[in-house]
């Protein structure tokens, strides 16, 4: 994984919700180990826990064995239940060992962007499986081999909505050329939120085919910007870009009013383009003209002087020619 | 100044200026200080932070409060004496012993009162506010000379001290600050370090004006400086190197504390004295810990609170006083025959009706266990310590929940507002346990699936899929049905009683202290603890064979008491409640009210279990034990 400070500073500006992603693992092995110590067959553990539950006050008055013995049986579980639940423990020990590299994914040359985050929340939903493992076998209500399907993968589109509200927040290290953020929308639910690192250039406005009123969708150079999205509390993506690209925030957390919700902090200056990976001139043109037709629904008015007239956001049919040749002046290149 | 003392050597001093003066170094292991003013002259707060910074030094503490019975009682009389006893000494303390060796007191009159208790020692050293005996008013002054009068057969060495003088050169109103000028002189004599008190002083009073505290400690330095300039004496306490560490609480904060210990989330209460503090103590603290205190409008609604929040899946408890859990009867009932997890809080006052309200006693014990009409079995049990105070509700959250009971926790008014130092508890995870479990209820559960040779049936939380259902405080079957058959009820009372019964098998066979057979055994429960053992222990220093028994389970009654009374030719009861003196007009075996231990271990065992009991609103002691012990010796009266 390539060294880079914007991924530290990305996981510390998503700490919140990384502590609480890891909190939510260490509680329910907490959990899971007092209920093997109540439930599993070392009948000194389970006096032994019952001795600490009852505490120092009951050393010398409560015979710890006897008052054991009145409960361990309450509820019989079956070995395989046992072993599932094990397994459940095993899932959730693994994923809590690795630390907050469980949040980080290093995106390859060339591979694709949805389908390694894709991944990366399956394995970590793999956490939610456990735990749904677990409280089901409690009852003996989980179906035949379910458990191994839950334990080995809990995709994304199988979270559940409470699920989906303790996502864990995920920092992708990205080469701009496999910048196609289009694809990450399915993911856009509930409390996940993603950082995107971006190494080298990228298409000025990357995300902006992610903006819906309920997203929270950024782009950034400071990674000191990230506590907007961090401090939102519905999904959200950002992505620290190079100074080519655009900067600007939608924030829908800043006011019911549209137009309260987008900030253009600034565009390209150079508004000359070449195809970056598969994304031609004029997708980004589009994309470009996008976030421009957003801000002028909006009413928005850039932050920092704009440098480009839009000419989607004019509405001199003059400047929407110049727009509009400008946006085809690389044919050739597109892909 | 020479006082009578086991060790005492002299070492000169510097004084101001060239000359130097002798100073009497009083060495002792175990010594008891009382400062005792008008009520509202800040007695309590001195004491408090003297009893503080001495745990802390080191040294074994146990202080208890002397508090007059109304708020505001006239000044200047004996009937306002306010104040605390705080006994120091190199080893634990367990008890606030005989009487007071030092005494510090802010008028004759509040002296006076603890001259008739017989509160102070034959040779008591006592440092006295001077500005009485030449007061202006000529009552004053004869009022001075008639308690010096009645005071005069003792053999007490008076100090007179100008309080109010001094404390003049700092506050308008020296009423507001005497308490600090007696804390700095106390702090000289006892050699505590100035800047522990300064930090406490701080804590107390962060919420009021530099002003406030400044003047505190301005007031503190002053009193210091007056006894390091004009007492000639020292009271050095050894002590021991504590190999673990220390905290230092009273009673109630320790209820408070040991509740957070064990995940309670939620204390539902309405104020009554004694209990209050322990929410005032939590309430400052809970919500850190994700739980809250509720004021309710009365003490049946606080009770009710506390049910529903068990109900729905919460851990609960609620803490009151005897008029309260008067109050709270029928609610209680009603957690008993819905078998809802509760711990109720009794810190016992002085009984019946209002009573004694900031004063102790031990009157609860019989009202805690078979204050319910109809058969209402539940849990009674009793810490002897503020120690046992804070690992106590640990205990009590899980025979509560595994139980599905109500159990009650029976402290007073000594242990509640008391203090003493004892082990920082090793928390534990466990203590708080897991809530309890939402999971889907397994299908057929009933909410009462009793099982039929244990009594006990499986919680079930109406939040919890399948989980739903209706209580009732009606006599009801295993799936919480109205009974309308006569088998129902029959069945529901003995479902009640044999979990009880259960219970009752874990507990184990109480030890007796001292050996297990000889001529007399002393039984106590709660507070009364270390001042029964003290007491025995000198008995049989003096050859008396004589044992003692603290009970901790009072319902049910531990195991095996039968069997540990038949050794012992007589068994004697010490309790703070009621009973006839036999040798009273018109008291016969046959209509004697007996202390209430007394009454419930003749019924348990059908021994013949005599009692000595006082009710003098203050913590028995050991040396008047002692003399009961001499009393009640079988084969005649060794003295």
């Amino acid at each position: 994984m390539p060294s880079d400070e914007r991924i530290e500073s990305a996981l510390e500006a998503l700490s919140g919700q990384t502590k609480s992603f890891r909190s939510a693992l260490a509680n329910t092995i907490e959990q899971i180990r007092n209920f093997q110590a109540s439930h599993g067959s070392a009948t000194e553990g389970k006096v032994a826990r019952m001795k600490e539950e009852l505490g120092p006050f009951a050393t010398g008055l409560i015979d710890a064995d006897k008052f054991s013995a009145l409960f361990a049986d309450s509820l019989k579980l079956d070995t395989l239940t046992l072993e599932t639940i094990d397994k459940a423990l095993q899932t959730l020990t693994e994923l809590a060992a690795r630390g907050d590299k469980l949040f980080v994914v290093d995106v390859a040359h060339g591979e694709s962007l949805r389908d390694r985050v894709a991944a990366a929340l399956e394995d970590l939903g793999r956490a939610f499986g456990a735990a749904r493992v677990f409280e089901m076998s409690k009852f003996g209500r989980f179906p035949d081999n379910e458990h191994a399907r839950s334990l080995g993968s809990f995709p994304f589109h199988r979270w559940s909505r409470g699920e989906r509200r303790m996502a864990p927040p995920l920092v992708v290290s990205v080469e701009g050329c496999d910048l196609r953020a289009a694809g990450l929308a399915e993911f856009m639910d509930g409390l996940e939120k993603l950082v995107l690192v971006v190494r080298d250039e990228s298409t000025p406005v990357p995300l902006v085919r992610l903006i819906t009123p309920g997203t929270f969708v950024q782009q950034t150079v400071d990674p000191a910007d990230l506590n907007r999205l961090a401090s939102w509390s519905g999904p959200g993506i950002a992505a620290l870009v190079p100074e080519s690209a655009a900067r600007f925030v939608h924030d829908p957390g800043a006011g019911a009013d549209a137009g309260a919700r987008l900030t253009i902090d600034s565009l390209p200056e150079d508004r000359r383009r070449k195809p970056v990976g598969g994304v031609s001139v004029s997708q980004q043109s589009e994309e470009l003209l996008q976030l421009e037709s957003l801000a002028g629904q909006m009413g928005v008015k850039p932050a920092a002087e704009p440098v480009v007239a839009g000419a989607a956001a004019s509405s001199d049919p003059v400047d929407k020619l110049a727009a509009w040749l400008l946006s085809q002046a690389d044919l050739k290149n597109v892909g | 100044m020479t006082a009578t003392t086991p060790a005492s050597e002299t070492e000169a001093l510097p004084d101001k200026g060239a000359k130097k003066r002798d100073i009497e170094i009083i060495r002792v292991k175990d010594y008891t200080t009382e400062v005792v003013t008008d009520s509202g002259e800040g007695a309590q707060k001195c004491s408090q932070i003297f009893a503080s910074v001495s745990a802390k030094s080191g040294n074994g503490v146990w202080s208890v409060e002397i508090i007059p019975a109304e708020i505001q009682p006239p000044a200047r009389t004996p009937a306002s004496a306010s104040g605390n006893r705080i006994r120091i000494a190199t080893e634990a303390v367990t008890n606030w012993g005989d009487s007071a060796n030092l005494v510090m007191a802010f008028n004759e009159q509040v002296l006076l009162a603890r001259h008739r208790m017989d509160a102070l020692a034959e040779d008591a050293v006592i440092l006295i506010e001077d500005m009485w005996k030449n007061h202006d008013d000529p009552d004053i002054r004869k009022e001075w000379e008639e308690a010096m009068e009645e005071m005069s057969h003792r053999s007490y060495q008076f100090v007179l001290v100008p309080m109010e003088e001094e404390c003049l050169k700092i506050v308008e109103n020296p009423r507001k600050g005497k308490n600090m000028f007696a804390l700095g002189i106390l702090a000289w004599i006892y050699s505590r370090d100035l800047a522990k008190i300064r930090e406490i002083i701080a804590e107390l009073f962060k919420r009021k004006s530099k002003e406030i505290y400044d003047n505190n400690v301005a007031l503190l330095d002053l009193g210091y400086k007056w006894a390091d300039e004009n007492l000639d004496f020292k009271i050095d306490i050894p002590t021991i190197e504590s190999e673990v560490p220390r905290v230092v609480m009273n009673g109630n904060q320790a209820i408070g504390f040991g509740a957070i210990a064990a995940g309670m989330e939620l204390c539902s209460m309405y104020p009554i004295t004694p209990a209050t503090s322990a929410s005032h103590h939590l309430g400052d603290i809970i919500e850190k810990f994700g739980g809250i205190v509720h004021q309710a409008e009365d003490e049946i609604a606080a009770v009710g609170v506390a049910i529903g929040a068990s109900f729905a899946g919460k851990v609960a408890f609620t803490i009151t006083s005897g008029p309260g859990l008067a109050l709270k009867t029928e609610f209680i009932g009603l957690a008993i025959m819905t078998e809802m997890p509760l711990v109720v809080v009794d810190v016992q006052r002085g009984g019946p009706a209002t009573g004694l309200p900031t004063k102790v006693e031990q009157g609860d014990l019989l009202a805690s266990i078979f204050g319910q009409p109809g058969d209402a079995p539940h849990v009674v049990f009793a810490p002897a310590t503020m120690e046992e105070c804070f690992l106590c509700m640990t205990t009590a959250r899980r025979i509560a929940e595994a139980f599905r009971c109500v159990v009650m926790v029976l402290t007073d008014a000594n242990l509640a507002t008391g203090q003493q130092p004892f082990p920082r508890p090793d928390l534990k995870s466990e203590w708080m346990a897991a809530p309890p479990d939402l999971m889907a209820v397994p299908e057929g559960t009933l909410p009462y699936d009793w099982d039929s040779q244990l009594g006990l049936s499986q919680r079930v939380i109406p939040g919890q899929p399948g989980g739903m259902h209706v209580v009732t405080g009606l006599s009801h079957d295993e799936n919480s049905k109205i009974g309308y058959s006569p088998e129902v009820h029959e069945r529901g009372c003995q479902m009640r009683a044999r979990k009880m019964a259960v219970f009752q098998q874990t507990l184990k066979r109480p030890e007796v202290h001292g050996d297990d057979s000889g001529d007399l055994l002393v039984v106590g429960w709660g507070s009364t603890w270390g001042a029964i053992e003290e007491a025995v222990d000198r008995a049989r220093d003096d050859g008396l064979k004589v044992s003692s028994l603290q009970l901790r389970f009072l319902s049910p009654l531990e195991p095996g008491l039968k069997d540990i009374f038949s050794k012992f030719k007589k068994v004697m009861t010490v309790e703070i409640s009621y009973s006839d003196d036999p040798n009273d007009p018109f008291i016969t075996d046959e209509n004697r009210r007996r202390g209430q231990l007394s009454w419930l271990l003749r019924a348990q065992t059908l021994v013949d279990v005599d009692c000595w009991t006082r009710v003098p609103g203050q913590p028995l002691r050991p040396m008047n034990i002692l003399q009961a012990i001499r009393d009640h010796m079988p084969n005649g009266v060794k003295k």
